[in-house]
């Protein structure tokens, strides 16, 4: 479970998120929200989520401060990738698994939606194997 | 010795607290899906009686009161609910050997049948409202005596309780249809269609009297005032109530002492009247610890619940009537597991955290339920209760509100935001709140405030984040 600051009408409110089988849930301010068509059953674990074609996708619509890696480069699972910048806070995200960057097609500076793909991971064969449970 | 618990849930793990502090060993007499819970954890031992459905369970006198001896327990606490009110039950654990925590099966007979009820009450001078309770039952009497009583009525099951088996009428035309209505659902309720009429009060305040007897005396612990109920269930409920004189207290509290007094009855009970017009109605006894006990406790310093157990066994209390005297104002929340709507909530509890970061001696939380239990939905879906206890309500009514808007609660959907609509209602401030209040302002329900558009962002924010996971500590008593 996670706790974060929404901005709601220029006022900080604290909200509790968290994951309870299937479903997401935001909780605030006494209220529980189940996030209905968030679009993936996401378990627990972040490795599982992003196997598949290892697409890194920024997590919602914001400004990319900062790439830290380049195409070609090996990284190992949890290495810090980019940071993106949006609802005035920064967002670093990381490298769910050991692999290869490659189709890293933006830089610093670009305006970025939540289904643009910044970069893939391409898993180690080995790994690959390991994911799919 | 061994006390063993005939219920689940809060009340539950209330009554194992009282055991413990009193140096007994609990056992949780409890049903298949009731595992997930914390009385099954915090309980000495436990014991299986039966699948989820409460007629497999917690309301079979034979499979509970098997389990209890077999258990190797010489008392049992019923709590409040199942089998609480049932004299068969109280008759069973006797012969069982058991002891039984609560009143004699003769009080439970006469206050469980609401006309007897009434017939003490009368022959006490104790006012009741104006009823038949008689047992002619053909149409043209009843229809007859309705008008003697004059509208609206209430159609009532002369074997109910729970507001089952109950129809108010309006007008003689829809009498009837609606007594069919209340008779059907009586006979499956009670398995019996014995009806009484009643005046009906649609708009009303609730005054209870808190009475506890022992061999030497009958205490009277104040009053509470349960006037926002929905649909005859309460929700919220404090002591003493802000509607009241000190006379009107010492006329209700006289009252419920003759109830008690003659009736010479033992351990836990409360008088239920209603108050309208500066007159009281008496409603009902209910012969065992209440869901709102709590209030009481807090307002007197008193344990109800170690009470209950010492009577049981013969020990003596030690109170004094002229030294309890009520001190600040208590009111307590149920929290109930339940959609805006208010249709009850079933699901798997991720987490539920009450006030958040907020320390405070004037909490106090009893729940039944932590993360990762299960809200089934065999039983009724309250999973908590949050009481607040400062020296003036306007102070309870902010703390409470706090309280309850720094809590999070993910898995399911609860009433909490309700209540803090309620707590802050002009209304329920000023203690003007009848027992309609509920239908009057929100029978609709709440709309929910943040829109889908924050929701989604929160979840993506939620799942990307780099940050831990948070590490919580309790700053409330319990």
């Amino acid at each position: 479970m996670k706790l974060i600051e929404l901005m709601i009408d220029g006022e900080v409110q604290l909200a509790l998120t968290e994951q309870v089988g299937a479903d997401l849930w935001v909780s605030s301010k006494g209220w529980s929200y189940k996030i209905k068509n968030f679009g993936v059953n996401r378990p627990k674990s972040k490795k599982k989520s992003l196997v598949g074609n290892g697409a890194i996708t920024a997590p919602m619509p914001g400004q990319i401060l900062k790439i830290l890696v380049n195409n070609g480069e090996e990284v190992t699972e949890g290495q810090a990738l980019f940071i993106v910048e949006a609802m005035k806070m920064e967002h670093t995200l990381k490298a769910p698994y050991e692999g290869k960057v490659s189709n890293l097609n933006f830089k610093a500076g670009d305006s970025v939606n939540s289904t643009d793909v910044i970069l893939k991971i391409e898993a180690k064969k080995e790994n690959a194997k390991k994911n799919k449970k | 010795m061994k006390i063993a618990i005939a219920n689940r849930g809060e009340v539950a793990v209330r009554i194992a607290r009282a055991c413990f502090e009193l140096g007994h060993k609990s056992v949780l007499l409890h049903s298949e899906p009731d595992v997930q819970t914390i009385a099954y954890r915090v309980c000495d031992h436990t014991a299986l009686i039966g699948p989820g459905p409460s007629s497999e369970s917690y309301l079979n006198i034979e499979r509970v009161v098997k389990a209890a001896v077999e258990s190797g327990a010489k008392a049992v606490h019923p709590g409040f609910g199942f089998l609480s009110e049932n004299s068969n039950f109280a008759r069973a654990c006797k012969k069982a050997g058991l002891i039984f925590i609560g009143p004699e099966p003769e009080s439970m007979d006469l206050f469980g049948d609401k006309i007897s009820a009434k017939d003490f009450c009368e022959s006490l001078k104790v006012p009741t409202l104006k009823s038949y309770r008689k047992k002619d039952q053909s149409l043209k009497t009843l229809i007859s005596e309705a008008k003697k009583i004059g509208y609206p009525i209430l159609i009532k099951a002369a074997a109910g309780g729970g507001g089952r088996g109950m129809r108010a009428v309006n007008t003689e035309k829809d009498f009837e249809s609606a007594l069919e209505s209340a008779k059907n659902e009586a006979l499956k309720a009670f398995g019996s269609d014995q009806m009484f009429l009643e005046r009906y009060l649609p708009a009303s305040k609730h005054i209870e009297v808190q009475i506890f007897g022992t061999k030497d005396e009958v205490f009277v612990l104040g009053e509470r005032e349960c006037s926002v109920q929905r649909r005859h269930q309460k929700i919220i409920e404090e002591a003493l109530s802000p509607s009241l004189s000190d006379e009107q207290r010492e006329q209700v509290y006289s009252y419920a002492r003759k109830l008690a007094d003659s009736s010479n009855y033992l351990g836990a009970g409360t008088v239920e009247f209603l108050f309208a017009d500066d007159e009281f109605y008496f409603l009902e006894v209910n012969t065992r610890l209440q869901v709102e006990h709590p209030v009481t406790e807090e307002v007197f310093d008193v344990d109800l619940v170690q009470a209950q157990i010492k009577t049981a066994l013969g020990e003596k209390i030690d109170w004094v009537q002229d030294e309890l005297t009520p001190l600040d104002h208590s009111i307590e929340c149920r929290i109930y597991a339940e959609s805006p709507k208010g249709f009850p909530y079933i699901g798997t509890l991720g987490s539920l955290i009450f006030g958040f970061e907020i320390e405070s001696e004037n909490i106090r939380i009893e729940s039944g339920f932590e993360s990762g239990d299960t809200i089934s939905s065999f039983y009724d879906s309250m999973i908590a209760k949050v009481i607040c206890t400062a020296s003036t309500r306007d102070e309870v009514i902010k703390e409470l509100t706090e309280f309850l808007e720094s809590s999070f609660v993910t898995g399911i959907q609860t009433n909490i935001p309700l209540l803090i609509e309620i707590l802050n209602h002009p209304e329920f401030i000023d203690a003007s709140m009848q027992t309609d209040f509920f239908a009057k302002h929100f029978k609709d329900g709440l709309e929910a405030p943040l829109s889908d558009e924050i929701l989604t962002q929160a979840a993506k924010m939620s799942l990307h984040q780099s940050g831990d996971d948070v590490l919580f500590s309790r700053g409330w008593r319990s």
